[in-house]
């Protein structure tokens, strides 16, 4: 049965080819679009980690984006209770006030960010960006924020906030660094200072805003920050994950738009198949015949074009499935340059920056395996039905 | 033994509005081994009476017996079981599978009725028929590759490689030139005679009617006695 079938398909091989090359564009398209949606996804998720978020955050009850002031006073406290879980891997304390850049012109509002210049490294990646240690009076600015003011590394700006006692405090910094990195928070609102200076000119002495943790694996934080809040039970404890909410959300849409693809994929198989297959049926309507007057039941001839429609599918996922997979390979190799793209001063969610790899997207190849032919056995039915209907005197007598 | 009977078959076509009756009450009683000639003109229905004799198409009305078995509420796949099991059917037009060689179209019919025989056993029966009909050596041809007559001899392999009680053979010769014709009827002839399968066929041809031992002539879709 499967080599008739085989040899059926050969017969017209043209035809053949174009229609499981429909499936095989869209198998490639499938493929490619999400290793390319995967590798945004593997990347912005490292960048969110290295430079936002961490693995978990602990501060303080009432503390939130709106309220700065509820700061962590006891860090030593939480230090020490913390030494116990061996699953983290580093640990710092970051201190953020709400303040203004000026030029002595323009104003400019940011979130200044207090940073360890010893421990915040074992956390974050900030100053990866840095060349040297952080200076005492120097500060990180994001790159949009450099363009609106015309600055550049080396140049001083003022940094203006109230300190804890209320005071306006002004001074000028230093620019040490102009960030570019593929976080907008960090390129269009925050600023980076010493926490001891800010510490010092602000009277935050030995106060945190936030402390931040890196764990042992980023799938796991829900787990460990379960078992922390048990052991910190007046401070809020927040995953990576809720942290990144609105960005995370972005990927539910990416499984949204995977149905959007999988319903394409269907769609096109079946479109493609059933014309071939209608085309067949009618073509081979004699031999049809000539199958049942053999002996050939009803079933087995609609199993001969399900078996057809089958092996359509099957080498349009198998071809593009090695296509999908050949160019991802380059994808991912050498990747693709973005930044035209992407707007600076516009928050897409993604945390990217110019040139992003794909990433192998397992399930989409096991899908595009699977979903090649079940679209085209799907599209089969009918024709195969078809043929199954016509009694063999009907089939014979055609003309 | 008689193992065909026929009681009053009718059979109308129904094409558009029209009605036409090709079988008028057909009665008739086959036995077994004989080598029977249906002849008339065309239009008397001779394709029709092969057709509901073996299972191909249905009559309006009327009964087939089978051994003594009434056809009337067999299924369709009943019906393609004896199809399977007990007819041959040999076609005008050769109707063999373009894509399958000699030797996979005769395949075909053997694995629909000898699923579980070995390998070995298969090709055996394949090869033995071949040289029954001197297509040995051209086995592994298509059928576009192969002459008239060659073709009508693997429509003959691929209707006995399935050992049927009753071979149904409709105007076999009428695409072959008289030479050919006459090598095809003496063919099924010594396999009437050496295997005792009873042959069924129609034909217009006076020189293949010479080899039948009972002819029926059909005239507007009645036995003419």
């Amino acid at each position: 049965m499967i080599k008739i079938a085989l040899k059926n398909l050969l017969r017209h091989k043209r035809r053949t080819i174009l229609t499981f090359s429909i499936l095989t564009v869209a198998i490639v398209y499938y493929i490619v679009i999400q290793g390319l949606l995967d590798g945004f996804e593997y990347e912005s998720t490292k960048n969110f980690i290295n430079l936002e978020s961490a693995h978990i955050r602990i501060t303080s009850q009432k503390y939130s984006e709106e309220n700065l002031e509820e700061r962590i006073k006891d860090y030593r406290e939480i230090f020490e209770k913390l030494k116990k879980f061996n699953f983290i891997k580093g640990m710092c304390g970051r201190l953020k006030v709400i303040g203004t850049l000026d030029n002595g012109v323009d104003e400019y509002p940011v979130i200044i960010t207090g940073i360890d210049p010893k421990k915040d490294g074992e956390v974050f990646g900030v100053l990866n960006y840095v060349e040297g240690p952080l200076k005492y009076e120097g500060i990180l600015i994001g790159n949009v924020i450099a363009e609106k003011f015309k600055v550049q590394k080396g140049d001083y700006l003022y940094l203006n906030f109230r300190d804890k006692n209320g005071a306006f405090v002004s001074k000028e910094f230093e620019i040490q660094e102009i960030l570019n990195t593929p976080s907008f928070l960090l390129n269009n609102i925050q600023v980076f200072v010493n926490i001891n200076i800010l510490q010092e000119i602000g009277n935050f002495k030995e106060e945190f805003s936030e402390i931040f943790l890196l764990t042992d694996n980023l799938n796991n934080t829900s787990n460990y920050k379960n078992k922390i809040a048990e052991v910190l039970n007046n401070y809020k404890v927040t995953s990576w994950q809720e942290e990144g909410k609105d960005y995370l959300s972005i990927s539910k849409t990416k499984k949204n738009f995977q149905v959007f693809f999988i319903f394409f994929i269907i769609l096109i198989g079946v479109i493609g198949t059933v014309n071939t297959l209608m085309i067949a049926v009618f073509e081979r309507i004699r031999e049809i015949g000539t199958l049942k007057a053999i002996g050939m039941k009803d079933e087995e001839i609609m199993r001969m074009f399900l078996i057809e429609g089958f092996l359509i599918g099957l080498a349009g996922s198998i071809s593009g499935i090695i296509f999908g997979c050949i160019i991802n390979y380059f994808l991912i190799k050498y990747g693709i340059d973005w930044s035209p793209l992407l707007p600076k001063d516009i928050n897409l969610g993604y945390r990217v920056l110019g040139r992003v790899k794909s990433n192998w997207n397992i399930s989409s190849i096991l899908i595009s395996f699977i979903l090649g032919p079940i679209s085209t056995i799907i599209a089969s039915y009918f024709p195969a039905k078809k043929a199954k209907n016509l009694t063999p005197a009907e089939c014979l007598r055609w003309i | 033994m008689i193992i065909i009977e026929l009681r009053n078959v009718e059979k109308i076509y129904k094409t558009g509005k029209i009605f036409v009756k090709a079988l008028k009450g057909v009665n008739l009683a086959i036995e077994k081994g004989e080598f029977t000639a249906i002849i008339g003109p065309s239009g008397s229905g001779k394709t029709t009476l092969l057709n509901i004799i073996g299972c191909i198409d249905l009559p309006t009305g009327g009964e087939i017996f089978l051994e003594g078995k009434n056809l009337k509420n067999k299924s369709n796949n009943e019906l393609a079981l004896l199809r399977r099991n007990y007819f041959g059917f040999i076609f005008q037009n050769f109707n063999l599978i373009p894509v399958l060689t000699v030797y996979e179209n005769i395949e075909l019919a053997l694995n629909l009725k000898y699923k579980y025989l070995s390998k070995k056993e298969k090709d055996k029966k394949i090869m033995n028929l071949l040289e029954i009909v001197g297509l040995t050596d051209k086995k592994n041809l298509k059928p576009l590759e192969l002459s008239g007559g060659e073709q009508q001899r693997v429509s003959i392999a691929r209707a006995l490689v399935k050992d049927p009680q009753v071979v149904l053979a409709d105007e076999p010769t009428a695409n072959l030139d008289s030479e050919t014709g006459a090598n095809i009827v003496n063919l099924m002839k010594e396999l009437n005679e050496k295997k005792n399968v009873t042959f069924i066929f129609s034909t217009h041809d006076p020189l293949i009617m010479q080899y039948a031992n009972r002819i029926l002539k059909l005239r507007d879709g009645k036995i003419e006695r």
